[in-house]
């Protein structure tokens, strides 16, 4: 497999530098991205047979919150208190242990790929049903967790979640320099009436369809909640938004949580777990949110363009931008956004 | 035989567009696998898309330029030779003063220039929601 013999000697390599001696072979391409490539690999040696996934990364993300060895801590903190997320091997910064940065974690089974997820769910309601309180239930667990117990290098806003995230948006959309009035638009909207001020939690900050793994034999639903990149502390509706949005439904409008389930459940398994659902900051952070992807894909079809990258999955990215205003001006809408602070969930949000 | 110019005897871009979709997505996808796989499924949808623009992009985007010169209160004339992202960013700096109506009006315009985009990208993606989803 082009590229993932390298991480073999990476591996065995970072693994050998703490005294444990395991030989490395290529098992499978998870991902290959522009920040970090994950390989399967199994492992023989010190620790017996293991099958794990290796994530490597370029050097020059050590030290900041992006760091491997950062989402290792956030990884071994969450699952400390039971979240689901994947179990720490090994985490490196030191050039001199692999070369490069390196996160191995332990493989988990199941299906990842979110039409895989929705097939299986669809063959079986009661995993449907699960899988939809489960999601629920971890996210609650999640924005639980004591802040203060958390590592020292996750990001903490000193403001307003919602100020310090809209002042992010138009700095991305001046850098970006090209001409997106929906999102400016958006953007107004944003400043008007953000979200009254809630305790700071723990935020995933992408958990979606996209970044779970299933098994959805033998009723056991969510097996892993991955990608923990983004975590941060902040407003939890964040993450409550996140997952709802149109985009990651994937087609299956008739069930807005990721395609897979409704909201109406979603925030009853929620509120049964102690999650706290305020219904304003949800409909606030859906824009915001897909204010953010508009901009996160027109981002990377601008990449395509200036010749960055030649993925066609990101020059894709870029017509995809067209679905993602339609969907922001949608739900800002001028008779909507002047009915602030309705309980009531606007048809024209796309959750209908 | 030449048929002195005539373009009907040669595919248009459209067919042609269709033809690889469809030579991509019912040849060549069935016989791989993984990230190569999503990755010409995506080539195929692209193809499609590309078929749909060669069709009626440039009806979608002369409505478009239409649409935006009357919300900017251009002449025709003068701004006609404008490139749409030029307007688009005279709409953008436009916004910072409007008032109310002034942002109401430019919604309406925003959001039929990107419905009309999002059906090119994704048929069906705008049509009427199915039902309300009570929270």
């Amino acid at each position: 497999m082009t590229g993932a013999e390298p991480v073999c000697a990476a591996v065995e390599a970072a693994f050998a530098h703490e005294g444990t001696v395991v030989s490395a072979s290529v098992a499978g391409v998870a991902s290959v991205g522009a920040h970090r490539s994950t390989v399967f690999l199994d492992l023989d040696g010190d620790l017996g047979p293991v099958q794990v996934a290796a994530q490597i990364q370029p050097a020059d993300r050590v030290g900041t919150e992006h760091s491997l060895v950062h989402e290792a801590a956030v990884l071994t903190a969450v699952r400390a208190h039971g979240v689901l997320a994947p179990e720490v091997l090994l985490a490196t910064d030191d050039p001199a242990a692999a070369g490069a940065p390196l996160l191995v974690t332990r493989r988990v089974h199941g299906l990842a790929v979110p039409r895989r997820i929705l097939r299986a769910v669809q063959a079986d309601r009661d995993l449907r049903s699960r899988l939809t309180d489960q999601l629920a239930q971890q996210l609650a667990l999640v924005h639980s967790l004591p802040v203060d117990g958390l590592p020292p290098s996750l990001a903490r806003p000193s403001r307003a979640p919602a100020d310090a995230f809209t002042d992010e948006l138009t700095e991305t959309l001046a850098q970006l320099d090209v001409p997106l009035p929906a999102v400016r638009l958006a953007l107004r909207w944003l400043r008007r009436s953000p979200p009254a001020e809630t305790a700071r939690t723990l935020v995933h900050g992408d958990f979606r369809n996209g970044n779970i793994i299933v098994d959805p034999d033998g009723g056991r639903g969510l097996v892993t909640v991955l990608d923990w990149e983004l975590a941060h502390v902040g407003d939890p509706m964040n993450d409550l938004a996140w997952l709802c949005l149109r985009t990651w439904r994937f087609g299956e409008d008739d069930h807005p949580v990721g395609g897979l389930g409704s909201i109406k459940r979603l925030r009853r398994a929620y509120e049964s777990a102690g999650g706290g659902w305020r219904e304003e900051a949800f409909r606030w952070w859906t824009v915001a949110r897909t204010a953010w992807w508009t901009l996160g894909l027109a981002r990377q079809g601008r990449a395509f363009r200036d010749g960055l990258t030649s993925s066609l999955i990101m020059a894709a990215s870029g017509l995809r931008v067209a679905e993602l205003e339609y969907d922001l001006l949608t739900l800002i809408r001028p008779d909507v956004a002047v009915a602030s602070g309705a309980d009531r969930m606007p048809e024209a949000m796309g959750e209908t | 035989m030449s048929r002195g110019g005539s373009v009907r005897d040669r595919p248009s871009a459209a067919e042609l567009l269709a033809s690889l979709a469809e030579t991509l997505a019912e040849r060549v996808v069935p016989v791989i696998e993984g990230a190569l796989r999503h990755e010409v499924r995506v080539a195929a949808n692209l193809c499609r898309i590309l078929e749909r623009e060669a069709l009626i992009g440039d009806e979608v985007d002369t409505r478009a330029r239409a649409a935006l010169l009357d919300l900017l209160d251009r002449p025709g004339t003068e701004a006609g030779s404008m490139a749409t992202a030029e307007l688009l960013h005279d709409l953008d700096r436009s916004l910072a003063d409007a008032d109310e109506s002034g942002l109401a009006r430019a919604w309406t315009t925003l959001y039929e220039i990107a419905r009309a985009r999002a059906e090119i990208v994704r048929p069906g993606y705008t049509a009427p929601a199915r039902g309300t989803e009570p929270a």
